[in-house]
C-alpha cells in the first residue's frame, strides 16, 4: 500500500508540473524546456529554508514560489524576444544555467552532495488551540496534502483557460500576429502565463523536496524538463485532464514494467527499452496525445 | 465512438498497471527476501552490475550450503540508477510489495535518499561502497560497509599538514569528489587554494595557470574521471609546475601509472583488499562467471562481505530487524574478504582505512601513512 501511496504522491507532483507546463506549452504554444529549473528552484529554496533556518514548510514554499516567480519574470522577459524553435533553444539555455547554479553554488546548495534531512510539512497552531499540531509525516497525510495542492492547481488552471485571458492565450498559440492586430500586447500575456507556470512548478518542487527529504541537482536536469514535456504531449496538449493523464501514465508505466517478470540480468535495460517503445508507438498512432486538442 | 475507444484503452491500461503493481505477494516464510538497489542501467552500471554479480555469487554459495537457518536467501534486484528519486521508488516497492526487511544499496545518492524510508519502516539498510558523508549516523537501521569520504579527506589533510603551508586543490564537481575536498579543507591546517571544474573538462590550462600563479607548495588532484585527472596532471607539469602532486583513486588507473608526469604522485584510494583465501575464491568465481578480473575490487569485496554479514547476523539473532541492528552495532570481529572488522555506533564500518600509495617507475607502491 505504501508503494501505491508513494506512486500517487509522485503522480500528484508530476500532475502539478504537467498542468503548469501545459499552460505555457499547450495553451499558449510556447515550447519551454526550462520547467525542471523552476521545479528545482522551488525545491532548493524550500530545502534551504527548512534545513538551514527551520522555517515552516508552507512559508518556505511561499518564499520559493515568490523567488521563482521573480526569476521567471526576468527569464520570461528575455525569452519573449524569441519565437518558435529559438524560444525552445533559449529556454533550454536557462535550464542549463539554473542547473549549473544548483551544482556549483556549493556554499548554498551543497552542490552534488545534495541537501539531506529535509523536514516534512507541519501546521503548528498551538498558539491558538492547545495541542493542534499537524505533521504530515506519514505518506497518507502527505498524499492528502499533495492532492489538495493538485486540486488547487487544477482549479486555477481551469479558471485561467476558461477566462478571457485564457482565450487570448489560445489565440496567441493559433496566430499571434492576428491577435496583435486587435490591439493585444501579446508579450504581456506570454510573460504572465510563463510566470504562473513557473510559480506552480515551484509548488511541485517544494512538495518533492519535503517528500523525498533529499534533493540534489541530478533531479533537475534537462532530462527532467523533457520528461515533463513528454507528460503533456502524451496526455494531450491544451488539456488539463490530458496533463493529469500523462502524469498517471508516465509514472505508472515504468513501475508496472517492474512486475512483468523480465530476467533480472536484463530487467533494468528491458524496462527502459519497452518504456521507450511504448512512447514511440503512442506518438505514431496518437500524435495529439491521449486527450489533446492541439499538436506542436 | 473513437473517443470512447481511447477512454476504454486508457482505463484498461491504468487498471492493468494498478493490478500489476498492486498484486499481493504472500510473504514466503520459506525464503529470506533481501532487496538490492543499485545502478543497473546508466553511468553507474559498470560497478552496479559487478556488485550485483557478486551478490548472486554469495547468495548461491549460501543457498548451496543449506541457506540461512535452513531457509534460502532470495534477492530482489531493483535499478536505482544512482538517482535519489528512482531509488526511493524502488525502496517503497521492495518494502511494501516484496516485504523485504533488509535492503542493500550502492551509490551515495541512492543510499542517502533511501535511508529515511528504511529507518522509518525499521528496515535494515546496508550501503556497500557508498562514501557519502551524509550516511554517517543516518539512522539506527542504517549501516555502511565502506569508508567515508570524511576519513579519506582527514587522512589526506594529516599527510599534507605535516609538510606544506600552502596547497592547491583541483576538484571535479561530483558528489564523492566534493565530499572528499570538503573533508580535506575541514582538517587542513595549510592554506588551501581551490579550483573546481565541471565533468567532461579536457582543457585544464586556465585552472593550472591560475594555481601556478599562487605558487602552491603542493597540488592535490581530485578527479572523478581518471582520464580527466591525467589530463589535469599532464597540463600542470607542461605549464611548469614542479612541486609534489597528490591525488585520489585515479592513480591506480593504468594510463596514469604509465604516464611520466605521474611518477612520484602519492594518492589516496580504496582500502587494500587483503590477499586471503576468501578473496581468492571470490575473484576466481567472478572470473569464471564474467571472464574478467573484477574492475572494482574493493566494491566487490565489501559487497560479498555484506551478504555474509547479514547471514551471520540472522543466524545469531533471527530476522527481527531491531535485534539485527543491535547485533550489527556491536559486531566487531566479522571475518571476510576485507579482514576482521565491524561497525561503530554510527553504522560505519570500522577495521579498514583508505590506502595511501605512490607511483614509482610505473608501479604502485603502498605507503605506511594510512595504516
Amino acid at each position: 500500500m505504501e508503494y501505491l501511496i508513494h506512486l500517487a504522491i509522485l503522480i500528484g507532483i508530476y500532475g502539478i508540473l504537467g498542468l503548469s507546463l501545459n499552460l505555457v506549452v499547450g495553451y499558449t504554444g510556447l515550447l519551454s524546456i526550462t520547467h525542471a529549473a523552476f521545479y528545482g528552484l522551488g525545491a532548493y529554496v524550500t530545502a534551504i529554508l527548512l534545513t538551514g533556518f527551520g522555517v515552516n514548510f508552507f512559508l518556505a514554499m511561499l518564499v520559493g514560489v515568490i523567488i521563482t516567480a521573480i526569476l521567471s519574470l526576468i527569464i520570461g522577459a528575455i525569452l519573449s524576444r524569441f519565437r518558435g524553435d529559438y524560444y525552445a533553444l533559449g529556454s533550454f539555455g536557462f535550464n542549463v544555467i539554473l542547473f549549473s547554479i544548483f551544482l556549483n553554488w556549493q556554499e548554498v546548495t551543497r552542490g552534488p552532495l545534495g541537501i539531506p534531512g529535509i523536514a516534512r510539512p507541519e501546521i503548528d497552531l498551538r498558539f491558538m488551540i492547545q495541542d493542534l499540531r499537524i505533521v504530515f509525516s506519514s505518506n497518507w497525510s502527505f498524499l492528502i496534502l499533495t492532492a489538495c495542492f493538485l486540486l488547487l492547481c487544477y482549479l486555477l488552471s481551469r479558471f485561467i483557460v476558461n477566462s478571457s485571458f485564457g482565450r487570448v492565450l489560445k489565440a496567441i498559440r493559433e496566430d499571434e500576429a492576428a491577435i496583435q492586430v486587435f490591439g493585444y500586447h501579446t508579450s504581456y500575456y506570454k510573460l504572465t502565463i510563463f510566470v504562473i507556470g513557473a510559480a506552480l512548478a515551484a509548488v511541485a518542487g517544494a512538495l518533492f523536496a519535503s517528500y523525498i527529504t533529499f534533493i540534489d541537482p541530478s533531479t533537475f536536469t534537462l532530462n527532467e524538463s523533457i520528461f515533463i514535456l513528454a507528460i503533456i504531449i502524451l496526455g494531450g496538449l491544451a488539456s488539463n485532464r490530458g496533463a493529469l493523464l500523462g502524469a498517471v501514465a508516465l509514472v505508472l508505466l515504468p513501475e508496472a514494467l517492474r512486475f512483468v517478470g523480465f530476467p533480472s540480468d536484463i530487467a533494468a535495460q528491458m524496462r527502459q527499452v519497452v518504456y521507450g517503445l511504448l512512447l514511440i508507438i503512442l506518438m505514431l498512432y496518437r500524435p495529439q496525445g491521449l486527450v489533446g486538442e492541439y499538436r506542436l | 465512438m473513437k473517443k470512447s475507444i481511447i477512454w476504454i484503452v486508457i482505463i484498461v491500461v491504468v487498471i492493468g498497471a494498478l493490478v500489476l503493481i498492486g498484486q499481493k505477494t504472500e510473504p514466503n516464510t520459506e525464503t529470506i527476501k533481501i532487496g538490492f538497489i543499485g545502478p543497473l542501467s546508466g553511468f553507474g552500471a559498470a560497478w552496479g552490475e559487478e556488485q550485483k554479480q557478486t551478490v548472486e555469487i554469495a547468495v548461491d554459495e549460501i543457498n548451496a550450503a543449506g541457506g540461512v537457518d535452513g531457509k534460502k536467501m532470495e534477492v530482489i534486484y531493483e535499478d536505482g540508477k544512482c538517482v535519489g528519486k528512482d531509488a526511493t521508488t524502488a525502496a517503497q516497492k521492495l518494502i511494501s510489495i516484496d516485504k523485504v526487511k533488509i535492503i542493500l544499496t550502492i551509490c551515495g545518492d541512492e543510499s542517502v535518499a533511501v535511508a529515511p524510508i528504511a529507518e522509518k519502516n525499521r528496515v535494515l539498510m546496508m550501503a556497500m561502497w557508498a562514501t557519502h558523508p551524509g550516511l554517517t549516523g543516518a539512522g539506527e537501521y542504517i549501516f555502511r560497509n565502506s569508508y567515508s569520504d570524511v576519513g579519506t579527506g582527514k587522512l589526506m589533510a594529516e599527510t599534507v599538514n605535516q609538510k606544506y603551508q600552502k596547497v592547491a586543490v583541483i576538484t571535479e564537481i561530483s558528489d564523492v569528489q566534493i565530499g572528499l575536498r570538503d573533508a580535506f579543507k575541514k582538517y587542513s591546517k595549510s592554506q588551501v587554494i581551490e579550483e573546481n571544474y565541471p565533468p567532461e573538462t579536457k582543457d585544464f590550462r586556465s585552472y593550472a595557470l591560475d594555481l601556478i600563479s599562487e605558487k602552491p607548495e603542493a597540488a592535490i588532484l581530485i578527479p572523478n574521471s581518471p582520464l580527466g585527472g591525467l589530463a589535469a596532471l599532464q597540463q600542470l607539469r607542461q605549464l611548469g609546475y614542479k612541486g609534489p602532486i597528490y591525488g585520489n583513486y585515479f592513480g591506480e588507473v593504468n594510463d596514469v601509472l604509465k604516464s611520466p608526469e605521474a611518477q612520484g604522485m602519492i594518492f589516496f584510494t580504496d582500502p587494500d583488499v587483503g590477499d586471503n583465501e576468501i578473496k581468492n575464491k571470490l575473484f576466481n568465481n567472478l572470473k569464471t562467471s564474467t571472464g574478467n578480473e573484477p574492475n572494482f575490487k574493493f566494491a566487490v569485496a565489501v559487497t560479498y562481505d555484506s551478504v555474509y554479514i547479514i547471514k551471520q547476523a540472522i543466524e545469531k539473532v533471527g530476522l527481527d530487524t531491531g535485534d539485527l541492528k543491535n547485533y550489527l552495532h556491536n559486531l566487531k570481529d566479522f571475518k571476510g574478504v576485507m579482514g576482521t572488522y565491524g561497525f561503530n555506533d554510527k553504522g560505519d564500518a570500522v577495521g579498514y582505512v583508505p590506502a595511501v600509495k605512490e607511483i614509482k617507475n610505473g608501479q604502485v607502491v603502498g605507503l605506511d601513512i594510512g595504516n
